[in-house]
């Protein structure tokens, strides 16, 4: 909180439903751990999606561009993460201890110059086949886990999250003795323990290499301590769980490279709870079950320009801004240098006792104390309490407010919290049935009234795989109050359509159907793609210009698809228009 | 219908009846106050929503009927009454006089004519007004229990009609029922008033006038409830609706139609907070605080600087703050660790561009319309009233064809240069009473790609265990007995239709939505706005509780709960489901009767709360026969036993799994551990734990080839089988 929050944030009241912790403050660091070895360096054939003029594929170039490009956007969408690159299997050793590691890239927070050098590694064939020279004995995997480990914790910052990406196509490393299993997954409950995440990303490459995950991996990974299996989801808010999927155990196939770009992307952001909190069903809380809240929908935007200021020294840095009431001495020169320096360090400053909050009220403050402030936003308990069930073609979609909350149920206090949510997810589904509840969802919230949809599991194919393309679960949307809604803007004039131009409209429109419905993954946001871009062209001295823009414009899919619509419904339109005429002239002449 | 125009000028002018027969207690509703206390929070919240909306072109009036001073210097028949506010904006000072105004005199002989304080208030009106454009209102409050001169109300009906007023009447006191019913607080003459006021309501509604007559049960109600501020809908898209390439080669072809943008859904958002200063005691009025922002940037501290830092400090910051003129602040985007600037014209080519639009991309079925996804608050999307309405005619056509075809549009929609969203339009035919008619799109942002987070969630349907396996029953997963009482309860508590509570017909006339959305006030709000009123009229008010009748429809219909109650104890009891107390709550009651607590309670903890950091592969052995044993010895409460039970099955799984990495394990001790895992889990009738511990146990024993015959010894064991069932 700086100094700004502590004063005026304090006793706001426009407290959204939810006060959402701002992903971007979160700090997360990302090692990628790629291996390096023969089969690695094995040429691919060229996939749909890969240049003809580039040298051809491996599985080694392809989990470098995929995390190259996950780099690309993150350095600027969250510019205070770590990220490193580790390489083991190398000749090339950091540290004569760990033979076959080395640092592509230091676990830091990226700058310029290290994003160049992986450029020119990815793009320069003599870079790239200078560092991955395999060496004749490979790291165990055990080497491997304990060196990633120690990266993490020499970083003296603090993470909220600290995941490792495990990038490999080999399933069974010479090393796989019963002894070395016991000693990598003594390394990898380790990691687990300190909060440390392994996300497995194990690449295939059939026919000639096919990565079978039973034969090493599975014993390693799935290893994380039995409290958290007997106990069902034990994440906590505080500290996230890390714990391996099963889904993510299986392998990607190297034939496309936006299969593992893809999968990079979309498990970078570390599957989050905001809130875990009691359900009630039956009233009086003879029903309670445990539910936690996710947000899976939040708009991202571009973050703003810093100030930045050139010091002495000659290098420009961040500056930070403290505000403070005119009068009040926290920057005052007359303190002594230590005070004055532990002041302007400090993130909060406090607040002086002649200072008071209060409303404006016909022009004066009517003034309440910072306790009775704290009064004014008790508003009962948290929780969500279902009212009772409605049928879901009652939710009313011209009443949107803001982004919904998806539940998902945990054993967390309540044993049996999972099979009452499944009974009541399939029944609402079975029944065409929504909840109606009213939800108060973290201490900071205030209570709403709320819609509670449940959504099926869709499982469909996805660049060869089949992957989870809707999550099961239910989705809280809010309902607005009374004091939320407007007056519909009833036409001055109505004029009705007659059948006649409906039935033609009716045609152009269903020639015009998206038959997958709208997929959010098409639509990049153009703004975000553009500013991503230019920055990382100014940084990196890349070049920008028509070409680019006009690529930049080809990629852009939030335009429509002009061509497509005159073939499909051109001449229809036009009759279209015409008949909207003749129907006007006649009205006219009625009138 | 004219849409309302924001910043219109409103005059509104209180007639207060103040006189003494207000000082007689005659409602039963509010028993024990007299009238005039009835009425003062009806007052305070009409004219307190207005000063704290602190619009300057709301002006109020108060005229007082029944006052001591005879004020106004008019005819005869306007003795008693004053002007006690003249219209104007109604500032803090001016509320704050009302209490003392709204008391009753002393005497009987203070009465004032209510007829006349509304004709001083037709007059002030019109002298405040001119021939301007106002809202202009009239509000008369009093109980009816003053002689009034009723001889020209055809005539006032007329001024009221030719002004513009809307005149309102709240009389407190006496109501339409006391006309038939005996009541032997009313008057006569109360009787008398109230018949005449009817009368005339009647009268000037045959002259096409509308007059209001309330009594205060129609209000009372309501007291609680906030005054909404009605914000008008503001048009923030005024373009067009197009379909195909109208700006380019196809242009003939493309269909474009006139349209604007409302907004429909929009937060209100409280009254925030404002940081001011108290001056000295003798100043009347707290100053505002006035704010400065000054930047710093952090620099490592130089070795040499006088070499007085301190020991400690050294330690904890590296670094100084020092500050950073303003003007010599330049702006950069952070990339990573590095900064990078742009000159001034370069930030125009980060810009996106694009001119405002709403193009259509293309449709979708409304089956496959996800409204979680929906990002934005709703608005509409009409057609703008041009001359001639080709647009409304046009638009009419593009609703009812997607209605008719159950599609809606997802399309491109650019409000102001350069800010490009991805939006869904939804059909919405509406007929209000068969008059007001309503055909729009509703409009709502869509999120794009980077907006969505993939996470994935396991099935609700199955279980998979670690091996793949797909199971369909787990105590995880609901029996059909489970999903047959949860059909029964959710469809016994249906709300979609209730009538005094309880579920009603199709054709019940009386028969309405429960919880019908943006039906209900927003609590919070409604409670600042009286926490801020209350205190406005008494600096020493306390802060009001959430108001009940606000938050009634917080909670089922309580007719409806006595309905269903044996459904949901039928459902309470198949679903059994358990809280588990948090374990910090066990360690902090051990922590309290540590010393007294039996040895063998000790040793169990002992053994529970092993250190988890000891390799696993030399944790000690886990005596699971001594932990049970000590567990059957325990007395204490069945809800901490089981708790401690389920520490017992972790450790005991840890165990087995340290027992299956040994080389020396045979498998009849492995089975052993299982077999008294049973045991006790079938005295504590806990199936669920024992099933998952052994999902995860046969599981976990394929990781390697020497257990390969394990689960089928399990399977003959039958320790597969909880039993008992």
């Amino acid at each position: 909180m700086d100094s700004e929050t502590a004063f005026e944030g304090s006793f706001e009241f426009d407290v959204d439903p939810l006060v959402e912790p701002n992903y971007t403050n979160l700090k997360s660091a990302i090692l990628f751990c790629v291996e390096v070895s023969k089969s690695m360096l094995m040429e691919l054939e060229r996939g749909p999606h890969d240049s003809e003029e580039d040298a051809p594929p491996t599985p080694l170039r392809r989990a470098l561009a995929a995390a190259y490009n996950i780099l690309q956007e993150r350095i600027i969408s969250d510019p205070s993460d770590a990220i490193g690159i580790m390489l083991f299997g190398t000749e090339y050793s950091d540290d004569a201890r760990y033979p076959g590691i080395s640092m592509l890239m230091d676990l830091d927070v990226p700058d310029i110059a290290g994003m160049k050098r992986l450029k020119d590694v990815l793009e320069y064939d003599e870079d790239f086949l200078d560092l991955a020279k395999p060496a004749s004995e490979p790291p165990s995997i055990r080497d491997v886990l304990f060196y990633a480990g120690h990266k993490f914790y020499s970083k003296n910052e603090k993470f909220a999250y600290r995941r490792m990406f495990l990038m490999t196509n080999t399933d069974l490393p010479p090393a796989h003795s019963p002894q070395d299993r016991i000693a990598a997954r003594t390394r990898a409950s380790d990691l687990l323990e300190t909060g440390i995440q392994i996300e497995p990303f194990f690449l295939s490459s059939p026919p000639k290499l096919i990565f079978d995950s039973s034969k090493f991996y599975e014993d390693i990974l799935f290893l994380m301590p039995l409290k958290s299996r007997l106990g069902g989801d034990q994440s906590s808010l505080k500290r996230p769980r890390a714990e391996v999927s099963e889904a993510s155990m299986q392998p990607l196939l190297t034939t496309d490279r936006l299969i593992l770009e893809s999968q990079l992307k979309s498990r970078q952001a570390p599957q989050r709870a905001l809130f875990s909190i009691p359900m009630e069903i039956v009233e009086g809380k003879r029903l309670v079950i445990n539910v936690k809240g996710y947000a899976l929908f939040r708009r991202q935007s571009v973050l703003r320009t810093e100030f930045v200021y050139k010091c002495d020294d000659d290098v420009t840095r961040i500056a930070r801004s403290k505000r403070k009431p005119v009068g009040e001495d926290f920057f005052s020169d007359d303190e002594d240098e230590k005070n004055k320096k532990k002041k302007a360090d400090d993130a909060t400053v406090t607040k002086p006792s002649s200072v008071k909050r209060g409303f404006l009220f016909g022009g004066e403050i009517i003034s309440f104390t910072d306790e009775e402030l704290t009064q004014l936003r008790e508003f009962g308990e948290i929780g969500i309490k279902i009212i009772g069930f409605k049928s879901a073609n009652l939710l009313p979609i011209n009443m949107t407010s803001r982004p919904s909350y998806f539940l998902y149920p945990s054993e967390e206090d309540y044993v049996g919290s999972i099979r009452t949510f499944a009974a009541l997810h399939k029944i609402m589904l079975e029944q065409n049935q929504m909840a109606v509840a009213w939800a108060r969802l973290t201490a900071n919230s205030s209570p709403m009234l709320c819609n509670i949809v449940a959504a099926d599991e869709i499982v469909a194919t996805v660049n060869g795989r089949r992957e989870q393309v809707q999550a099961p679960g239910m989705h809280v949307i809010r309902m607005p109050f009374v004091d939320d809604v407007r007056d519909k803007p009833y036409n001055a004039r109505y004029y009705p359509s007659s059948s006649v131009t409906t039935a033609i409209a009716s045609e152009i429109i269903n020639k015009l159907t998206l038959k997958s419905g709208y997929d959010p993954s098409r639509y990049k946001n153009p703004i975000l793609q553009r500013h991503y871009r230019i920055l990382q062209a100014k940084a990196l001295e890349e070049p920008f210009g028509e070409e680019e823009e006009a690529e930049m414009a080809k990629e852009d899919k939030t335009v429509p698809m002009y061509n497509s619509i005159h073939n499909k419904v051109g001449r229809l339109s036009k009759e279209w228009k015409r008949l909207v005429e003749e129907e006007m002239d006649r009205r006219e002449l009625e009138d | 219908m004219a849409r309302p125009r924001p910043g219109s000028k409103e005059t509104t002018v209180f007639v207060l009846d103040v006189g003494y027969p207000m000082a007689a207690s005659n409602m039963a509703v509010a028993e024990g106050q007299s009238d005039l206390e009835a009425f003062r929070p009806y007052v305070y919240s009409l004219i307190g929503a207005k000063v704290a909306s602190g619009r300057k072109t709301d002006y109020v009036g108060v005229v007082g009927v029944g006052t001591e001073e005879s004020a106004v210097e008019l005819d005869e028949g306007y003795e008693h009454i004053s002007v006690l506010h003249p219209l104007k904006q109604f500032l803090l000072s001016d509320f704050r006089t009302l209490p003392s105004q709204l008391i009753p005199p002393s005497t009987d002989d203070v009465q004032g004519d209510i007829i006349s304080g509304l004709l001083i208030a037709l007059k002030m009106t019109g002298d405040f007004c001119q021939h301007k454009k106002f809202i202009k209102n009239i509000e008369i409050v009093s109980n009816c229990n003053s002689s009034a001169d009723f001889s020209d109300m055809e005539e006032i009906a007329a001024k009221i009609a030719k002004d513009g007023v809307s005149l309102r009447i709240l009389t407190v006191g006496i109501g339409p029922d006391d006309l038939n019913q005996k009541n032997d607080k009313i008057t006569a003459l109360q009787r008398d008033n109230y018949a005449k006021l009817q009368e005339f309501v009647r009268a000037a509604k045959e002259a096409n006038v509308e007059i209001q007559l309330l009594d205060y049960e129609d209000i009372y109600r309501k007291l609680d409830q906030p005054t909404i501020k009605k914000t008008a809908s503001v048009s923030t898209y005024r373009g067009l609706l197009t379909l195909g390439d109208y700006n380019g080669k196809f242009e003939d072809e493309a269909i474009a139609i006139d349209v604007q943008r409302f907004l429909y859904i929009q937060r209100a958002v409280p009254p925030s907070t404002k940081a001011y200063r108290e001056e000295a005691e003798d100043s009347a009025k707290p100053r505002a605080l006035e704010w400065e922002t000054k930047y710093f940037v952090r620099m490592k501290e130089e070795e040499d600087e006088d070499g007085e830092k301190e020991e400690g400090e050294k330690e904890e910051k590296k670094k100084k703050a020092v500050e950073a003129p303003k003007g010599d602040l330049k702006k950069a985007y952070r990339y990573g660790r590095s900064l990078v600037t742009f000159e001034d014209d370069e930030y125009e080519s980060l810009r996106y561009t694009a001119d405002p639009c709403l193009e259509i991309i293309g449709f979708v079925t409304l089956s496959d319309f996800k409204p979680w996804m929906l990002m934005s608050p709703s608005s509409f999307i009409v057609a703008t009233e041009n001359d001639p309405a080709v647009s409304a005619l046009a638009l009419s056509s593009l609703i009812h064809a997607m209605k008719k075809s159950g599609l809606y549009a997802i399309a491109r929609f650019v409000p102001r240069s350069g800010d490009p969203r991805m939006v869904a339009l939804v059909p919405d035919i509406d007929i209000v009473d068969g008059q007001r008619k309503f055909e729009g799109l509703v409009q709502t942002e869509l999120p794009f790609a980077e907006d969505v987070r993939d996470y994935r969630f396991s099935s609700l349907k199955t279980v998979r265990t670690i091996k793949g396996k797909v199971l369909t029953k787990h105590h995880r997963l609901p029996t059909d007995e489970m999903v047959d009482a949860m059909r029964q309860y959710v469809k016994a508590m249906d709300i979609s239709r209730l009538a005094d509570g309880l579920p009603a017909a199709e054709e019940d006339p009386e028969g309405q939505e429960y919880v019908a959305p943006g039906k209900q006030y927003n609590p919070v709000n409604a409670r600042i706005q009286r926490a801020i009123l209350d205190r406005a009229i008494d600096p020493k008010a306390p802060i009001p509780k959430l108001s009940e009748s606000l938050v009634e429809d917080s909670q089922p219909p309580p007719y409806l709960v006595d309905a269903v109650s044996d459904i949901a104890r039928h459902l309470i009891e198949v679903l059994n489901v358990k809280k588990v107390e948090k374990r910090e709550s066990l360690k902090a009651k051990d922590h309290g009767e540590g010393v007294k607590r039996k040895a063998a309670e000790l040793d169990l903890e002992a053994l529970l709360e092993g250190s988890r950091k000891r390799s696993r592969v030399e944790e000690e052995r886990f005596d699971i026969v001594r932990a049970i044993g000590e567990w059957n010895k325990l007395e204490v409460e069945v809800r901490e036993a089981q708790e401690k039970l389920v520490q017992i099955f972790t450790r005991a799984g840890e165990y087995i799994m340290n027992l299956l990495e040994s080389e020396e394990t045979t498998a009849e001790e492995v089975l052993g551990e299982v077999r008294l895992l049973k045991t006790v889990a079938q005295e504590m009738d806990e199936k669920g734990w024992y099933e998952e511990y052994l999902t995860r146990l046969v599981d976990a024993q394929g990781m390697s080839g020497r257990w390969a015959g394990l689960e089928a010894e399990i399977e003959a064991e039958g320790l597969r089988e909880f039993g008992g069932e």
